[in-house]
């Protein structure tokens, strides 16, 4: 199976389940960065539970994994950032509640099937998704999520590294959505597989 | 006049609580975990661990904790407790309830407990009604402030098994305040801060 690192700090809410283990995922303490073989790893999943104080100083390390081609997907609220070409997270002035997300035509893989209606509630509540926003996302990026004012909150960077850089406006949407019981469902699969098609189609396109 | 440090993993929702005016009152000097074994804590009289840093760090540096609390001094512990990474406490998960208040006659059963404390001057049941992730069993001698309808506590106070007073809670007020999720979270703070203060002090909101 096609491993992806799950990296966050060893708290209880980035501590894997089975059911994401049976997926592929492995989790990573970020504190053991420096001392692990990211090349075992097709793609790298970053939570919104890290260190930035220590992804900054070791910012060379995921530059390197993308540099070698492997693809990151970034789920963190980045107040500084340690990304190649990544703008930081800023805070949305439209209110929780009136705030909503549209994914962009043609519709991201890993969004395919998923109602936006149920990324945007959990069972009525609405902030899970995303509570910020990016200014500025590099120029040939594409963006796959929006908000009601345009702004982006996911976008898709192959052009800035050899890799593949997946970067989102907070929130660990692999975690929030695995249980529910709507068709929001799906995206915790079809985040691990969208990372395993991106890998297999940069490796391609590298060889 | 007392003296607060608080501890934090360098996450950007501590980062954005930190850099909020209204919330400076809460604690005097912040320490990063990764700092923590070598930071002298003697000229403080409280500690605060916030919600969600690292079980390892937290495990690292236990005897530290139990050495600043065997000096008579405060300790105040938010969030998860798991694996045991500080003696006495016992924590378990909850399925967290947090769309209570959209539904229909929703309610997250609390139940509070021992309000002569000088807590209940400065904060309210409901100010502490959002959700929670786990619960306690307070060791003997110890006792609740809140409890949920199984009787187990989200909120208590040990000022018997150390020599100074072990504070516990896993209400996750300075992570929702960070994120700018859940408002429900802010009264709360302002009236822990007046409680960890002093009646006098002037909380800014």
């Amino acid at each position: 199976m096609e491993l992806v690192g799950y990296i966050g700090l060893d708290i209880q809410f980035a501590r894997l389940k089975q059911s994401d283990r049976d997926r592929g995922l492995v989790f990573i303490d970020m504190y053991d960065l420096p001392h692990t073989d990211l090349s075992a790893f097709v793609g790298l999943i970053i939570t919104n539970y890290v260190d930035e104080d220590f992804m900054i100083s070791h910012r060379s390390i995921l530059e390197n994994y993308l540099e070698a081609g492997g693809v990151v997907f970034s789920l963190a609220e980045m107040s500084k950032s340690y990304l190649p070409n990544a703008p930081i997270w800023h805070r949305s002035p439209t209110a929780i509640k009136d705030r909503e997300i549209f994914l962009t035509e043609p519709v991201y893989r890993m969004f395919e099937g998923i109602d936006p209606y149920d990324l945007n509630y959990r069972q009525g509540v609405k902030g899970f998704f995303t509570r910020g926003y990016f200014k500025d996302v590099p120029q040939e990026a594409t963006v796959i999520v929006k908000d009601e004012l345009d702004a982006p909150i996911i976008y898709v960077d192959r052009q800035s590294t050899n890799g593949v850089l997946i970067v989102g406006a907070g929130t660990d949407l692999y975690q929030v959505y695995r249980d529910e019981t709507s068709s929001a469902n799906r995206l915790a699969t079809q985040i691990v597989e969208t990372i395993r098609g991106e890998a297999k189609k940069r490796k391609e396109q590298l060889l | 006049m007392t003296n607060i440090a608080i501890l934090t993993n360098g996450c950007s929702f501590h980062k954005r609580f930190f850099e909020m005016e209204e919330y400076k009152g809460f604690y005097d000097d912040v320490i990063h975990i990764q700092d923590l074994e070598n930071t002298s804590l003697s000229k403080y009289d409280t500690l605060i661990v916030t919600e969600r840093l690292s079980i390892p760090y937290l495990k690292r540096n236990q005897g530290k904790f139990i050495r600043f609390i065997n000096e008579g001094k405060r300790l105040l512990i938010f969030g998860e407790v798991l694996d045991h990474w500080f003696p006495t406490i016992d924590w378990k998960d909850s399925e967290v309830n947090f769309s209570w208040w959209v539904k229909p006659q929703g309610d997250l059963p609390l139940i509070e407990r021992n309000n002569i404390h000088e807590l209940y001057e400065y904060v309210t049941l409901k100010d502490m009604k959002w959700h929670y992730h786990g619960t306690f069993q307070p060791p003997a001698g110890a006792f609740s402030l809140v409890d949920n309808d199984e009787g187990r506590s989200i909120f208590y106070i040990d000022n018997v098994s150390f020599k100074g007073e072990l504070i516990v809670t896993s209400l996750d007020p300075i992570f929702h305040i960070g994120l700018g999720f859940i408002d429900q979270t802010k009264p709360f703070m302002h009236g822990l801060t007046k409680w960890l203060r002093g009646r006098d002090y002037n909380v800014q909101k």
